[in-house]
């Protein structure tokens, strides 16, 4: 099974409930909050590998480049300008290799154009591995790193992805890629607002998921709405002062794991 | 001036120090968390307008399709025929041999401008479905042109968040003390750097002996947590009233 520790607003504990369940789990686990990832520091493990992440992109010959200006027609994303010489912006090359093809006199070749890494960490209590995907800072292509990272990972029958914060197209891609998914959520009007749109998105990509209510104890008048409001099983974690060494934040999470084993299967 | 609210880790307090922050300087406030704008959860929004709608382009497949899937090949999320991956880019347009490819266009929301009549708050903010595309864009769209503002990045430091600070003036940013947000931070001040800003660096949810580094210290407070369950925007402000002033006055020219 390919699983998904999600949470539409940021700081409801997404990543404190990820390394749970990693800890549950024992599965190979992916972070995919690339523009900034930390699950490497809810878990007690040591880098093992680096690896750079590149999308393969133009190089010129200018020997052979005639400037006809064909490769930048092609170009939907503006990375390649044709004048009175042929210019790239690195950054805004998105990978499709059609300028490669396109060049009438062979002028292009591929080069690499790095966005960012993956970091390869062993965690020491359950042997796994964690892949934290590491967007270059600044860099705009975070969602070509989600790919690269879902792409690498396909082939793994048991897995946890950990998803990067919001409901955009990262995290759709990141849905689409899993059987299931644990929901995070707080009690407040901001989270649950948050949840409501999460939620559409899951169920657009059509995958189980059940709801963990994280602090549930914050508010009783709004963990009752978001009770009411979704449709699947939803479990109440309490507020704890020490969240990763919490056994009983750790109960709940196996708990949910399990009722999200049943709603998928 | 133009102010951009990041921090990198979501959940350190970015929105309501944003609201008091646009509260004390009288700016408008824009939400660019695009795919989760949370700023009408803490207000009671009155709208007063559409500033504008949010269109995007999506590719299917025609009849004239003759299965060779080289669309699928070119587009880097496979995203033919799939109006929610779909971010309208064309590649797979110009890669068809049969010219076979459609490029639809629909309506995914509005860019919204409303009112919050107790703070006297004016707020733009996005309603457009999650998987609207190209979100920088949203972003640019929605801050206005002449006047000052106060934007409340989303969480990370993606797209949107860049989009705000190259349009920005100056930076606020915002971490609570604990590692994971204070690494986010580190690469929220490197991102901030890079386009050269000033920033006032703020610590929220401060214990007693933690300020290193930092011009405002926000201590933990319990009215902030009390305002937001109750939807109370004048006891928002008012809890964070100091610290906001505070902020204001370390902005370039007092905000
Ligand atoms: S690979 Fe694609 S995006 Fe990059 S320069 Fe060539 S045509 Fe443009
Ligand atoms: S298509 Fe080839 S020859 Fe023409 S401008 Fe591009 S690189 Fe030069
Ligand atoms: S590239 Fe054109 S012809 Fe080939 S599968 Fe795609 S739409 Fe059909
Ligand atoms: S328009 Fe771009 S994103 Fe959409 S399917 Fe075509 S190549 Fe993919």
């Amino acid at each position: 099974m390919r699983l998904a520790v999600t949470g539409g607003k940021g700081g409801v504990g997404k990543t404190t409930i990820a390394a749970h369940a990693h800890r549950l789990l024992g599965w190979t686990t992916v972070d995919l909050d690339v523009t900034t990832p930390n699950l490497h520091l809810y878990l007690d493990c040591e880098e093992e590998a680096r690896s750079r992440v590149c999308l393969i992109g133009p190089e010129v010959d200018p020997d052979r480049c005639t400037l006809c200006g064909e490769c930048a027609r092609v170009c939907h994303s503006g990375a390649v300008i044709v004048g009175r010489s042929w210019d790239l912006d690195p950054g805004l090359c998105h990978g499709c290799g059609l300028c490669l093809d396109a060049c009438p006199r062979d002028a292009l070749t591929p080069r690499e154009i790095e966005i960012g890494e993956v970091r390869e960490y062993r965690v020491r209590e359950t042997g796994a591995r964690l892949l934290s995907g590491r967007l270059n800072v600044g860099d705009r292509r975070s969602r070509h790193l989600v790919r690269h990272l879902l792409d690498h990972t396909e082939d793994r029958p048991r897995l946890l992805l950990d998803t990067p914060a919001g409901a955009g197209k990262e995290v759709y891609d990141v849905l689409r890629a899993v059987d299931a998914a644990l929901v995070v959520t707080q009690p407040t009007p901001a989270a649950l607002r948050d949840l409501r749109r999460l939620l559409r998105v899951i169920r657009v990509a059509r995958v189980p998921h059940v709801v963990l209510i994280n602090q549930a104890d914050l508010s009783e008048r709004w963990t009752r709405r978001v009770e009411r409001e979704v449709e699947v099983p939803t479990w109440r974690a309490p507020r704890v002062d020490d969240p990763l060494g919490s056994d009983e934040l750790r109960d709940v999470v196996r708990e949910a794991l399990d009722g999200l084993r049943e709603e998928a299967a | 001036m133009r102010i951009a609210v990041l921090g990198g880790k979501g959940g350190v307090g970015k929105t309501v120090l944003s609201i008091a922050l646009a509260s004390e300087l009288g700016a408008v406030l824009v939400d660019a968390d695009v795919t989760e704008p949370d700023t009408p959860a803490y207000l009671n929004l009155e709208r007063e307008r559409d500033v504008t709608e949010v269109r995007a382009r999506y590719a299917v497949r025609t009849d004239g399709c003759a299965g060779c899937e080289r669309c699928l090949e070119v587009c880097p999320w496979r995203a033919v025929d799939d109006p929610i991956a779909c971010d309208g880019c064309g590649a797979c347009a110009i890669a068809c041999p049969e010219d076979a490819i459609e490029l639809r266009e629909t309506e995914l929301g509005r860019i919204a401008e409303s009112r919050e009549p107790e703070l006297g708050l004016r707020v733009v903010h996005p309603e457009t479905e999650p998987w609207a595309p190209e979100l920088a864009d949203i972003v640019h769209r929605m801050i206005p042109e002449d006047e000052d503002c106060v934007i409340d990045c989303p969480a990370g430091l993606g797209c949107p968040v860049i989009a705000a600070l190259s349009a920005a003036d100056a930076a606020v940013l915002v971490t609570s003390p604990d590692p994971a947000a204070l690494h986010d931070y580190r690469r929220a001040e490197a991102l901030t750097r890079e386009f050269g800003l000033p920033a006032v660096r703020v610590l929220n949810r401060a214990g007693s002996d933690e300020r290193e580094g930092f011009d405002v210290v926000i201590p933990e407070d319990e009215r902030v947590l009390r305002a937001a369950l109750d939807r109370d925007p004048g006891g928002l402000v008012h809890a964070l009233r100091e610290p906001a002033r505070r902020v204001a006055e370390l902005l370039p020219d007092g905000g």
